[in-house]
């Protein structure tokens, strides 16, 4: 996440929290001073309507203050700005194969877990996608027979591949590494054993890589590790 | 004074009352809305004892990295959706509405019985069939040779039998729950007694009537997904087809369109409930009781049409999620207004901290926790990334488990001399309630900090660096069977020792406690 979601983020839960821990002081003040034993039987009589207005008007006014900053932010999220590199994502019963349409058209399938925990994550080369720091990366989702969801918390990038319907959505990643997510939406009992992986590197890099994988990968399938070939049979045997 | 005394006590009341009948007979032949009530609710106790177990299996395996229980890393994924799927429809569905409801909706109004008592039986006995269907459809093996447990449990993607299992036993509790929707709206409306007008009624009454309404009004239009998605699959109708020629959005939509108001229903009898026990327990009326009433109609109408803030990360077009966000914020503004409302009730009132007090106040910590939570939830400019994300996961879960599970025991202790005509143990009462406490929110507000932490959603493995908060979710698991045990002891006193309850033991004002 760039710095100004952070702030926002933050922002957020700072008030929320703030809004929580006013509701159990509240609480804890009544079982402080409020015991039965303390008090008299007090009056059943209807309350006056003017605390009522006051208790409707207050939340109100919260949620009208974060609703503005809220509605521009989606208003963002949805502008497109010139993506410099453009992915294409399709989610498969159940591994993800990536496009790279601008950059040659080559194409791969990312394997399929034999665990499921992100540390386990092979190093094979053409088993994550690879994308410059500091610039657009627009991500196209397509997905076959079912929802899928390619998801990296830590740079923001949540999309659903769904069935007949093509998503578009974009990150831009400042630091280079390696960024890891799981699919986020349930489409099978395998659904936790296809990785998400996106190694950021310097524009140089990625050049580097791009030609090398343009050379490699001229069929999908020659690219295909023998154990993933293998493991792949037994999960599309339908 | 005894249960059974108690019992004959009773003058007969609407429907055929069989109490000359010996023993099981007596309940199965039964068209008395109490026998039915009692049903639903042991039906409930026995669904969420098989949803637990599941769950605690869950939550043992995540105590080391690496799988320490399972063989199969899939039964995780089974298990999460096995056990969140029973608990929704098949334990608190039934205990609030079917159980609570059809026990003492007809007593406030001061009804003989239900409308239609041969009505109210069958949709029990369609429950039980339906959970054998349900729990059939986690046992069948289908699809890949490995899978153990019921496969590709997803309702899009090839045909499945146990898919197909599962669908038929949603098809047949959503039939029970539209045939207890319209006896329930009929009672309420038309079997009060005379010199009560619907602004009279109790809030519990009020909420049910909310229920009802959103569940014959939406709940056909997930049936009719439901009912076209077997034949698609096997008869070729092409209604959705994913892969296909066609797409998978109004099948999503529908679907979406039932389980957004289904949680509300799930929710609706919960603010009832806890108007109810707060002023019982605080003396006083409820404040702003009338504009309460309204705020649950309110709220039943706003919170079926906001089904799209699921489908954020689906990318629907920016004047859609201007509309949701903003809708959604309006929710949230009623269930605030609600809390307060509760609050300032205990504040003028003199407050009791008996057992279902108890449960009352941790549900509306949790519910004003799960509250803030639902705010960032429902903002379209923010949801996009925690969309399907753990955090949505332990929401969902605060929401569910733990606010609707507090709500059962809150209202099981509150009507439970009513129910069974002896007194509870409060001490045990009140050490069930802390054990519950402490426990679930062990399990549930570690999840929160996972998600910070980037995990994402409920996986059979996790990286050693997120070990410490799955262990804590482990030890709160097994705390909340410390408390289970309590209840299990508190209730085996209560029928042991039975010493009798009095009429009206909490001084409540709504008419069930006057009429015996």
């Amino acid at each position: 996440m760039s710095r100004p979601d952070d702030l926002i983020l933050w922002l957020g839960v700072g008030s929320f929290a703030g809004i929580c821990l006013f509701i159990f002081a509240l609480l804890a003040w009544f079982r402080l001073s409020h015991r039965a034993s303390l008090r008299q039987a007090t009056s059943t009589s209807a309350p006056l309507t003017r605390r009522e207005i006051i208790w409707t008007v207050a939340p109100t006014s919260v949620f009208a203050l974060a609703a503005l900053p809220l509605l521009w932010r989606s208003y963002l999220q949805d502008t497109m700005p010139a993506a410099d590199v453009t992915i294409i994502v399709t989610g498969n019963m159940w591994f993800w194969t990536y496009k790279y349409p601008d950059h040659g058209d080559f194409s791969f399938r990312a394997p399929m877990l034999a665990k499921a925990a992100p540390d386990l994550i092979s190093p094979d080369a053409y088993d994550h996608i690879v994308v410059p720091a500091g610039e657009t990366v627009r991500i196209i989702a397509v997905a076959t027979k079912v929802i899928y969801s390619w998801t990296i918390p830590s740079i923001g990038a949540n999309v659903q591949a769904v069935p007949g319907q093509t998503n578009q959505s974009w990150f831009r990643a400042e630091n280079e590494g390696r960024y890891f997510g799981i699919c986020s939406e349930l489409c099978g009992l395998p659904h936790a054993f296809k990785p998400i992986e996106v190694e950021v590197v310097s524009r140089e890099r990625f050049e580097q890589w791009v030609a090398g994988a343009k050379k490699r990968l001229t069929s999908l399938d020659a690219s295909m590790p023998r154990r993933i070939a293998a493991q792949s049979e037994a999960t599309q045997a339908r | 004074m005894t249960s059974e005394q108690h019992a004959d006590q009773r003058a007969p009341r609407g429907g055929i009352r069989k109490d000359q009948l010996p023993g099981w007979r007596r309940f199965v032949s039964s068209t008395n809305h109490e026998d039915i009530g009692a049903m639903y609710l042991v039906f409930a106790i026995v669904a969420g004892l098989s949803a637990f177990l599941p769950s605690l299996m869950m939550r043992t395996e995540l105590v080391a990295p690496g799988m320490p229980i399972f063989s199969d890393p899939r039964a995780t994924h089974l298990f999460v959706f096995g056990a969140g799927l029973i608990m929704a429809l098949f334990m608190f569905i039934p205990a609030l509405i079917g159980g609570f409801g059809g026990w003492f909706v007809p007593r406030m109004i001061g009804a003989p019985g239900m409308a239609f008592p041969r009505l109210h039986r069958i949709t029990f006995w369609l429950m039980p069939a339906s959970f054998a269907l349900f729990l059939l459809s986690l046992l069948v093996e289908s699809g890949s040779a490995s899978a153990a447990f019921g496969s590709h449990w997803t309702a899009l993607g090839s045909a499945r039998l146990a898919m197909n299992i599962a669908l038929v036993s949603l098809y047949i509790a959503g039939a029970s729950s539209i045939l207890n929707a319209i006896n329930f709206i009929t009672t309420i409306v038309n079997m009060r007694a005379p010199d009560m007008t619907l602004r009279e009624m109790p809030l519990f009454v009020w909420s049910i009537l909310a229920t009802a309404i959103l569940l014959l009004v939406w709940l056909p239009v997930f049936t009719s997904a439901v009912t076209l998605r077997s034949p698609d699959w096997y008869l070729g109708l092409n209604y959705v087809n994913p892969g296909g020629d066609r797409e998978t959005f109004p099948f999503r939509h529908e679907m979406w369109f039932l389980l957004h108001p289904e949680l509300y229903a799930l929710i609706l009898p919960s603010l009832g409930i806890i108007s109810q026990i707060v002023s019982t327990f605080s003396k006083r009326a409820v404040f702003g009781r009338l504009a309460m009433a309204y705020a649950m109609v309110a709220f039943g109408f706003v919170g079926s049409v906001l089904w799209i803030h699921y489908l954020y990360s689906g990318r629907p077009s920016t004047e859609t999620k201007f509309y949701f966000g903003l809708v959604i914020s309006a929710i949230a503004i009623s269930l605030g207004t609600s809390v307060i409302a509760w609050i300032v009730t205990m504040w003028r009132g003199t407050v009791s901290f008996r057992a279902p007090m108890l449960w009352t106040i941790g549900f509306v910590c949790l519910f004003s926790l799960e509250g803030v939570t639902g705010a960032v939830h429902a903002a379209a400019g923010v949801d996009a990334s925690p969309n399907d994300t753990y955090y949505v996961a332990a929401r969902f879960q605060n929401e569910l488990t733990l606010d609707t599970v507090f709500v059962v025991f809150a209202s099981w202790y509150y009507w439970f001399p009513k129910v069974s005509g002896v007194l509870y143990n409060e001490t045990l009462a009140k050490l069930h309630f802390w054990l519950t406490f402490i426990g679930v929110n062990l399990v549930f507000f570690p999840q929160h900090f996972l998600d910070l932490a980037g995990v994402l959603g409920q996986y059979v493995d996790y990286r050693h660096a997120d070990a410490r908060w799955n262990q804590l979710i482990t030890i709160g698991s097994y705390t909340t069977i410390a408390g289970l045990v309590m209840f299990a002891l508190c209730m085996a006193e209560a029928f042991v020792r039975r010493q009798a309850a009095s009429q009206n033991p909490w001084k409540a004002t709504t008419l069930e406690w006057t009429t015996s």
